[in-house]
Formats: C-alpha cells, sequence, structure tokens
C-alpha cells in the first residue's frame, strides 16, 4: 500500500490533536494528589456540617414574575405626591458660594450690531462679591477692528469715504451687580450644574477707532454656570449707550451690543464644607 | 528518508493517543509500575527535580517550579523531609502565581507532617492566605496548629485576636475583652481587635469605654477620605453606642458626621430618623426619612424607614400623609413577605439560591458604570426582588463567604490560564482543589442565603404587625383629634412662610419641592409642616 505524503501528515496532526484531546478529558488527579485533597477539604469543612439539601427540585411558587418583578423597585410615588409638597423644600448648600470672593474672569467679546465692521476682542474683568446678591466690578473690552464685505465694498466700489463711521476700539466700565436669580441644568440626566443670572449697570468709558473717548452708559445681563466649587463659565449681553466724536468731528450717538464668553476664577477658596 | 520521518511522526502521535485512553482501562499496570518507582526512588533521583524546580523558582518561573515540585510530591519513597520541602516550594510557587487557594493545600500537608523545618514557615504562610482569602476556617486551622514556641515569631496579636474571637462567639464577654486587649497590645492598630473590643463593651453596655475603643479606630482613618467604608462605619459604630448610652443629642452629631457618598450613609438615615424622634425632633425626623423614600433609594429594602415615617406623621396629626405611608408599604412589603414566605417554605436547590446571587450581582456590578440600572432591574431574571437580594448580599453572614467565593472563583480561572493546557498531573490537582473548595463555597452561599431570607421574612412580619399598630393608633388619634377640633373649634392652621433670603445669605439653596427628584438634592430634604394636634 503506497501512503501519500500529505495523508500521513494529516494523521499525524490528527493523532496529537486527539491524545491531548483525551489527555484533558479523562486525567485526574494521582492517589497521592486525590487523597491529599479529600484531607484537607475534610479539614476546612469543619464545623460546616450543615448542608443544603440538592436532592429536591424546587416546586411551582404562586406568584407571577411579572409580579415579582414589579417589587425589584418601591414605589413611593404616592408617598411624594399625596405629601403636600409645601411641607418639604430642599436647603442645600451652595455649589460655589461668592460671598466675600473675588471674581477674576477672561474671555471673548464680539460686536453683534456692527454692520460696517467686524469686531472681535478680548474681554477682561474683575468683581468683588460682598455676598450671594450684590457685587462691583470693573470690566473691559479691547476689539480689534475689520471691515465689513458690504464696508469694503462701498469703498472700493462705490467709492464712499466710511472712515466716518464710528466703531469702537476699546470700552471700560464700573458696573454694580445684582444676582436675583438662580437655578440649575440638568444635561442628560448625568451632570447638574448650578446658575446664576445676574444684571449689572454702570458707567463705561469707550474710545473709537479715531481714538476719541467718551463716556458711556451701560448695562447688562448674564448668566454665571458654576463649573467647579471655584470656576464658572460666563456669557454675557453687555450694552453700551454712548455719543462719540468721528473723523470728521462730528458728534453722534451709537450704542453697541457686546456679546462675551468668559471663564471666572472664584479667589479665595469657600471656607467651609 | 523524509516519508519515514512522516512515518515515524505518525506512530508517536498515535502511540501516545492510546496511552491517554488507556490509562483508566488499565489500572493494574499503572499500579505496577508506580510500585516498581517506590523500590527505586532515592537521593539520586529526587535531587535534580527538586533542584530543576529551585531553579525555576530563582528565575521567577513559577509556574515551572510548581511543576517540577509537584512532581516530587507525588514520588513515592521520598523522604518525608524532602516531600515536606517539595510541598512547602509548591505551596510558595502557586502563592506567587496568587493561586492562594491551591497554596493552602500543600502548606497544610506540611503542617500535618513531621518535618520541623517546614512547618513553622508553612504555618506563617497559612496564616497569610487565609487573610487574603478572608477564610475563617482556614484561619481557625492554622490557629488549631500552633504552638506557645510559635508565638514569638508569629503574628501573636492574630493569634489573641482569634482566641477573643472564640470566646465572643460563645458569649463570654470579660474573656472577649481580655484576649482583644492583648491583641491590641501586641499591635495597636489592628483594627479588628480594636471592633472587637468595642463591641465587647457594647454587649457588656459599658458603652462609655467602647465609645472610647471606637475613637482610636477612627483615629486610625483620620487620614482617609470621608468616602471610605471604614470609615463610615466607625462612625456609625460610634454613633449607636452612643444611642445605646440614651445620649441622642451625641449619636446624632455622629450619625450626620457620615458624608453622603459613603456606603454606611444609607443605613444611617433611619437610626438617625429614630434618634431624632427620641430627641422629639418631629420635622428633624421627617426630613432625614424622605430622602429614603426617593427614586434614588427605591431599589434597596426599607421597611422600616416606613413604619417611621407613619408613626412620625401621626404624632404631627398628618393623618391622611401617614395612611399613605402606612399603604406604601403594605404596597411594597405585603407581597415580598409572600415571596419570602414561599422561598422558605420550599427546599431550594443550591443552584436556586446561586442564581438569586448571580443575578444580583451582575446588576449591582454595572451599577455603577452604567445609567440602565432601572431597565435591568425591570427585565432582572430573579425570583426573590432585587431589593431584597442586594441586601442579602450586604449581610454580614453572606458578605466575607461570598467575598471569598469570588476571589476562588477568580483563581480557578487564573489557574486554568497558566494550566489549563499543561499535560501534567498539576492540572487535575488544580482542578479538582478548585472544583472542590467551589463547590463547598457555593453550598456554603445557599445555606446563609436562606437563614438572611429566613431573618428578612422574620423581619418584614415583625414590621408588619408594627405597622397594623401604627395604624390603628392612626385612627384612635383621629377620633380624639376629630373630638378635640369639635370642642375647640381653634384647629391650627399651617400659615408658616418661609424667607429664602435667610437660606441664601447663609451660603444655602433653597428649592420649592414640587414631587420632582434631583440627585443632588439627596439628604437636603427639609420638612416645614405644622403639627396639627390640637391641644386639650
Amino acid at each position: 500500500m503506497k501512503i501519500n505524503k500529505t495523508t500521513i501528515i494529516l494523521l499525524c496532526i490528527f493523532s496529537f490533536q486527539i491524545n491531548s484531546y483525551g489527555q484533558t478529558a479523562k486525567e485526574s488527579p494521582s492517589n497521592i494528589d486525590k487523597q491529599t485533597i479529600n484531607e484537607i477539604d475534610q479539614l476546612l469543612k469543619q464545623n460546616t456540617n450543615d448542608e443544603v439539601d440538592t436532592s429536591k427540585e424546587v416546586l411551582n411558587r404562586p406568584m407571577t414574575t411579572k409580579e415579582i418583578k414589579k417589587l425589584n423597585v418601591s414605589d413611593y410615588s404616592k408617598i411624594i405626591s399625596d405629601t403636600g409638597y409645601d411641607d418639604y423644600s430642599i436647603v442645600q448648600k451652595n455649589y460655589m458660594p461668592k460671598s466675600a470672593r473675588l471674581q477674576v474672569k477672561t474671555g471673548i467679546s464680539t460686536v453683534t450690531n456692527d454692520v460696517f465692521y467686524t469686531n472681535i476682542g478680548l474681554s477682561l474683568g474683575a468683581i468683588y462679591n460682598f455676598d450671594e446678591t450684590w457685587g462691583v466690578g470693573l470690566s473691559g473690552v479691547l476689539l480689534s477692528s475689520n471691515k465689513g464685505s458690504q464696508t469694503q465694498n462701498i469703498k472700493d466700489v462705490q467709492l464712499v469715504n466710511i472712515e466716518n463711521l464710528v466703531t469702537l476700539k476699546n470700552a471700560y466700565n464700573l458696573s454694580v451687580y445684582f444676582s436675583p436669580i438662580y437655578g440649575k441644568w440638568s444635561l442628560l440626566n448625568r451632570q447638574i450644574f448650578p446658575f446664576e443670572i445676574y444684571f449689572s449697570g454702570g458707567l463705561a468709558q469707550v474710545t473709537n477707532q479715531s481714538s476719541e473717548m467718551s463716556s458711556a452708559t451701560s448695562a447688562s445681563i448674564g448668566q454665571l454656570i458654576s463649573l467647579t466649587r471655584s470656576s464658572a463659565l460666563d456669557i454675557n449681553l453687555q450694552w453700551l449707550l454712548y455719543t462719540t466724536r468721528n473723523i470728521n468731528a462730528q458728534e453722534q450717538s451709537n450704542n453697541s451690543l457686546f456679546v462675551a464668553v468668559s471663564y471666572s476664577i472664584f479667589w479665595p477658596k469657600p471656607d467651609y464644607r | 528518508m523524509k516519508s519515514l520521518k512522516f512515518l515515524f511522526c505518525a506512530i508517536l502521535g498515535f502511540s501516545g493517543n492510546a496511552m491517554a485512553a488507556g490509562k483508566k482501562a488499565k489500572p493494574a499496570v499503572i499500579k505496577k509500575a508506580e510500585a516498581s518507582q517506590v523500590d527505586t526512588v532515592s537521593a539520586s533521583t529526587t535531587l535534580p527535580i527538586l533542584k530543576q524546580g529551585v531553579k525555576y523558582y530563582q528565575q521567577g518561573k513559577f509556574a515551572n517550579a510548581a511543576v517540577s515540585f509537584h512532581k516530587l510530591t507525588n514520588l513515592e519513597g521520598t523522604s518525608e523531609d524532602t516531600r515536606a520541602q517539595a510541598n512547602y516550594y509548591l505551596g510558595l510557587s502557586l502563592y506567587n502565581l496568587k493561586l492562594f487557594q491551591a497554596s493552602s493545600y500543600p502548606m497544610i500537608k506540611v503542617i500535618r507532617s513531621n518535618s520541623k523545618k517546614f512547618r513553622q514557615k508553612s504555618l506563617e504562610k497559612l496564616i497569610a492566605i487565609s487573610n487574603k482569602l478572608g477564610d475563617q476556617h482556614m484561619l481557625d486551622f492554622a490557629m488549631s496548629k500552633m504552638q506557645v514556641t510559635d508565638l514569638e515569631k508569629l503574628a501573636v496579636d492574630v493569634y489573641y485576636y482569634k482566641l477573643a474571637s472564640v470566646n465572643f462567639d460563645k458569649n463570654q464577654i470579660e474573656q472577649t475583652i481580655q484576649y482583644s486587649k492583648m491583641s491590641i497590645e501586641k499591635n495597636p492598630n489592628s483594627e479588628p481587635a480594636l471592633n472587637l473590643l468595642a463591641l465587647a463593651y457594647l454587649k457588656k453596655n459599658d458603652t462609655e469605654n467602647a465609645i472610647d475603643t471606637y475613637n482610636k479606630l477612627l483615629a486610625l482613618y483620620a487620614q482617609r477620605s470621608n468616602s471610605n467604608a471604614k470609615k463610615g462605619y466607625t462612625y456609625l459604630n460610634i454613633a449607636r453606642a452612643h444611642f445605646q448610652a440614651k445620649k441622642f443629642e451625641d449619636a446624632a452629631e455622629y450619625y450626620r458626621n457620615i458624608s453622603k457618598d459613603n456606603q454606611a450613609y444609607r443605613e444611617s438615615l433611619t437610626e438617625l430618623g429614630w434618634t431624632y424622634l427620641h430627641l422629639s425632633k418631629l420635622r428633624s425626623a421627617l426630613s432625614v426619612i424622605h430622602t429614603l423614600h426617593t427614586p434614588f433609594y427605591e431599589n434597596y429594602f426599607e421597611p422600616e424607614s416606613l413604619v417611621l415615617r407613619a408613626i412620625l406623621l401621626n404624632y404631627n396629626c398628618k393623618f391622611d400623609d401617614a395612611e399613605v405611608a402606612v399603604n406604601t408599604f403594605n404596597e411594597n412589603y405585603a407581597n415580598t413577605l409572600d415571596i419570602l414566605s414561599n422561598w422558605t417554605s420550599q427546599t431550594i436547590t443550591v443552584g436556586d439560591a446561586i442564581n438569586e446571587i448571580n443575578f444580583a450581582t451582575e446588576i449591582l456590578r454595572t451599577e455603577s458604570t452604567t445609567n440602565t440600572e432601572m431597565n435591568m432591574t425591570k427585565n432582572y431574571g430573579g425570583k426573590i426582588p432585587f431589593k431584597v437580594t442586594r441586601s442579602i448580599l450586604k449581610d454580614f453572614r453572606m458578605k466575607n463567604i461570598y467575598d471569598t467565593y469570588t476571589m476562588v472563583r477568580e483563581e480557578a480561572k487564573l489557574a486554568h490560564k497558566f494550566f489549563g493546557t499543561s499535560k501534567t498531573p498539576l492540572r487535575p490537582f488544580l482542578e479538582k482543589i478548585y472544583a472542590g473548595r467551589l463547590n463547598f463555597f457555593k453550598n456554603q452561599l445557599a445555606l446563609k442565603f436562606n437563614q438572611v431570607i429566613l431573618s428578612l421574612e422574620k423581619n418584614i412580619m415583625y414590621y408588619k404587625q408594627q405597622m397594623k399598630f401604627v395604624y390603628y393608633e392612626i385612627l384612635e388619634a383621629k377620633k380624639s383629634q376629630l373630638r378635640l377640633k369639635i370642642a375647640s373649634k381653634d384647629a391650627p392652621v399651617q400659615n408658616e412662610v418661609y424667607n429664602r433670603n435667610f437660606y441664601v445669605k447663609n451660603g444655602f439653596r433653597y428649592w420649592p419641592f414640587q414631587g420632582e427628584f434631583w440627585i443632588d438634592e439627596i439628604g437636603n430634604y427639609q420638612y416645614l409642616g405644622d403639627n396639627l394636634c390640637a391641644q386639650e
């Protein structure tokens, strides 16, 4: 009989496989090992003679699975709804107290109502909070202005002089802050962010692109979203009303509406909790 | 020539196969071979194996070392000292592979042998293993084998602690105190000894010393974070000791020290509620209890808090609310009692109990990582409500044995990883050890599971009875209040207005409660309801 090489290789591999499977399935510990294990098993089982009877099966229970599932969690809805809501309130420690803390903020600001120029710049500020409701602060905006495409078009194509249009270079203001509203956001039921809504009003000094300085009145509304106990995200909408002179020395009444997004740090650390 | 090589290979394979298959079929032949080995075994045979094993061990190849030492332990005719040495090193090798349960077997073998050289070392190692596994029976065995001469070198504090523990089990409190103190003298930082000593003092009703001892224990945890479970439970125990001493103000102070993110927090709430009741601070008590009745704790076993709620509301003459508490108790726990009664009235298999444990642990395992707990709970496969099983798993009777079972189960997987494909006799040796131990632990788990269910069943029955008394009290109080109100016509009216500015100015946030649930409000509920009882 002629044996093919491939057949032999396959046979060889197959037989080794059978060999290893056979050993895995049928091997048992040596007699010495068995004796050792049995003796020590008994030693470690001392004082634990009571074993569960495994011979009997469990009978069917009267309650249905659906009924039992209902009991996996307790239902307190009636307690919560029937108890007068007025009887309960929640008093919790302020996550980010502001009282007697200095807030320093920096961010990006832009003027939203200037149709001829695109203004974007740096917003800076420092506010001292006397308590949770009142504070006083200095803030400033340093702007960089670019002519909008329409403005450029007017100048290039229609040859209209636009230099007399007023746009701001910077603004500084001293304001009083009032925070009457607080609340909290829930982000996808995973995280809770406490926030405050504040109002501020004060006086400002503005400088236009012609370096003409003038005074202004400012008012703002903003939201402070607490990120940690000492930091917050500040979203602020500020309105400045002022009269300034353009390049032709003409007095012009104007107003600018700023939107600023800033990151605030509070100092010192709250000393309680 | 090549063909010849293939042929040889094939024959070798077949013969190996035949040997494997024929092992069981021809035991007589194997025995004969073993017998002939006995006669021929000598130092010249054992020494090379021992040397090889030691070499592997020194190189850090513990799996190979274990195989060599195990081979030596199975050679009949070797001297007892050599066998003990081989067993000791086998144990050490397995210990280094983190197969602690398996390593205990050769160690015990050495301890039971007459080998003086390795006996003491093995005892030390066995105590370490039992501590790692938390296996009380193993520790019992090690302790029973200890002699006075061993005391200088072995962990004396553990020895005295064990003696104290045995005495405590026998309710011999004076001896428990004596041995615990001896243990603490040797090791002032022994946490279990301090705990046991405090517990013994409490049993003796010597609350002052118990509080002192718990404070010493608390000092050990000073640097740990407030979320540390041991720290939380020590606060809880100090509060309980104060409660036992009827120092309710102090008890409340310690209960309040437990941080909200601590495991002990939930347990402290009902107890703090009772403490406030003793202090007649009904509003504070109701404030505390409300946290337990939010969705955050809806899958916990909390019948006692409902009883307390009903009592407190009844004292405040809020009869309708008190009745709601009674009805909620009945809806949530009357059926649970039926399920548990059914369970205890029938013979439960080990498999049944283990299934229940597995269903609950699967949810608990993913609880911290996913937000799908509610869905999982709805699709829960257990026959006992999840909230009950999770309480059973936390019961002290279950917890230790379950922890050990989990460790041994993981070890069995590790052993399979190391030796699963090995063809040495060590593999079946390890498999048998782990199969036996896992079976033992499962059996114990099932037993404890049923014991805890029995006590929970009694627990609910007791609260059910209490709730009946409370309901009776509610009806009685309702009647007498009606009489008083008709007579006096000046029934108190709830009209208090709370100024939230007060809270805001003092570093707090005040929110009106409208039945909604926010997780950050846990523990911050304030009951502001007035006492509506008419006075005579």
